[in-house]
């Protein structure tokens, strides 16, 4: 009878704290239908950069402009800080930060009036690998006019 | 006075004579399993590290999968036992189930240290960092672990070996319970985690990769099998021993009364 309290009572506080810690970022399209709720609050924003990077000065600052998307929204990011070495076009983020009001410097492409200023970057690695001699050999391929569909 | 190349072997007779049975826990079977254990995971690691390609994003990091998913599925299997064997003791008191049970933590608590440390030694290169809190199926691993590391202090705390194996077992249910929600987090909350879904089922990975993945796999089974059949006959030689001592107290005791 105890041993059934107890272990019903420990698998109830688990399911109750995995409730509350299971958000642990918005994707960038929930970030943008959210952007009122959540006004000048910090949250982490997950997407995927859709450009390269480019290193410019926002309110004088360094920072990292690009965009990212996630369920055809898109959402202008200003960085600050440095990346993590994988950063790169294509290959998702989970960003810390903020909205904020107005654009961010160029390249504006979500043009919304509206853009996320993060200060810490994740890259979020999925479970598509990419073979590195599979890609090279894509690209022997391609540059001799190879036969890539 | 005893040379100390055969301090072993005395011993072992001094324990069988006690028993009146046999003190190894090897046996001509564990001696093949753990030599083609041994064999398969230098091949293993030849594979994975030589053979195996290089991943266009992470580079040679992503060979940690070679380790990191093969110790977490043995520690799901090897915890699996664990709440097999602590259902087991509580349902027919059977002292078989409770051995079994403390041999799987012990191998499991291995494991799952062993996933966590690989998969935080991947995350810094990869994610660009060691730990997030707020990843569900790193605070789901951390807190089996941490749950299986209570089993084995609880079994350390001492006192008679059925209550031992009680609370035990109590707390092995508790751990037994985690084990799917670890396993299934990543797509109970997909989408939400820093940590990507299962590499095997729904992932992409090269030929080679997933060859020396499944060898990965069979090799961990081995070398889990081998350390569960030499644990399991420690615990119960150990059994044997504390049974043993407590008919001799116990006669020790009636003799004192009779006298």
């Amino acid at each position: 009878m105890i041993t059934v309290a107890v272990v019903g009572g420990v698998a109830l506080l688990i399911a109750n704290l995995l409730g509350d810690a299971a958000l642990f970022f918005y994707n960038a399209d929930e970030a943008v239908e959210r952007r009122d709720e959540l006004a000048s609050q910090r949250f982490r924003l997950q997407g995927t950069p859709l450009s390269e990077p480019v290193n410019t000065f926002f309110q004088d600052r360094p920072v990292l402009a690009f965009p990212v998307g996630f369920n055809e929204a898109v959402v202008d990011v200003v960085h600050t800080g440095d990346p993590p070495e994988l950063f790169q076009p294509g290959v998702p983020v989970v960003l810390e930060g903020a909205w904020q009001q107005g654009p961010g410097p160029s390249p504006v492409i979500a043009s919304d009036g509206w853009h996320f200023a993060s200060d810490r970057m994740l890259v979020k690695h999925d479970n598509d690998y990419r073979n590195r001699d599979d890609y090279d050999e894509r690209i022997t391929e391609a540059d001799q006019g190879g036969a890539l569909p | 006075m005893t040379p100390p190349e055969s301090e072993g072997a005395a011993s072992e007779t001094l324990i069988a004579s006690y028993l009146g049975g046999p003190a190894r826990t090897g046996s001509r079977f564990t001696f093949w399993l753990g030599l083609a254990t041994l064999i398969g995971l230098a091949g293993v690691a030849a594979l994975g590290l030589l053979a195996a390609p290089a991943d266009d994003v992470q580079g040679d990091a992503v060979r940690i999968i070679f380790v990191h998913v093969p110790a977490a599925l043995g520690a799901y299997t090897a915890l699996g036992v664990t709440a097999v064997g602590s259902v087991m003791w509580l349902w027919r008191r059977s002292v078989w189930w409770d051995v079994t049970a403390h041999a799987g933590a012990e191998i499991g608590v291995l494991l799952c240290g062993l996933t966590l440390v690989t998969g935080m030694l991947w995350g810094r290169p990869t994610w660009g960092t060691y730990w997030e809190w707020g990843d569900v199926r790193l605070v789901t691993a951390l807190i089996l672990f941490l749950v299986m590391v209570g089993y084995l202090s609880v079994r350390a705390l001492g006192g008679d070996a059925d209550s031992v194996a009680t609370r035990a077992a109590v707390v092995g249910l508790v751990g037994g319970i985690n084990i799917p929600i670890v396993n299934r987090s990543v797509n109970w909350w997909a989408n939400r985690t820093l940590h990507q879904q299962s590499s095997l089922t729904d992932g992409k990975l090269a030929d080679l990769t997933l060859f020396t993945l499944f060898l990965a796999f069979v090799m961990a089974a081995m070398a889990i099998l081998w350390m569960m059949v030499h644990r399991f006959r420690i615990g119960w030689l150990e059994r044997q021993l504390q049974a043993r001592d407590l008919d001799e107290a116990l006669a020790a005791r009636r003799a004192e009364a009779a006298r």
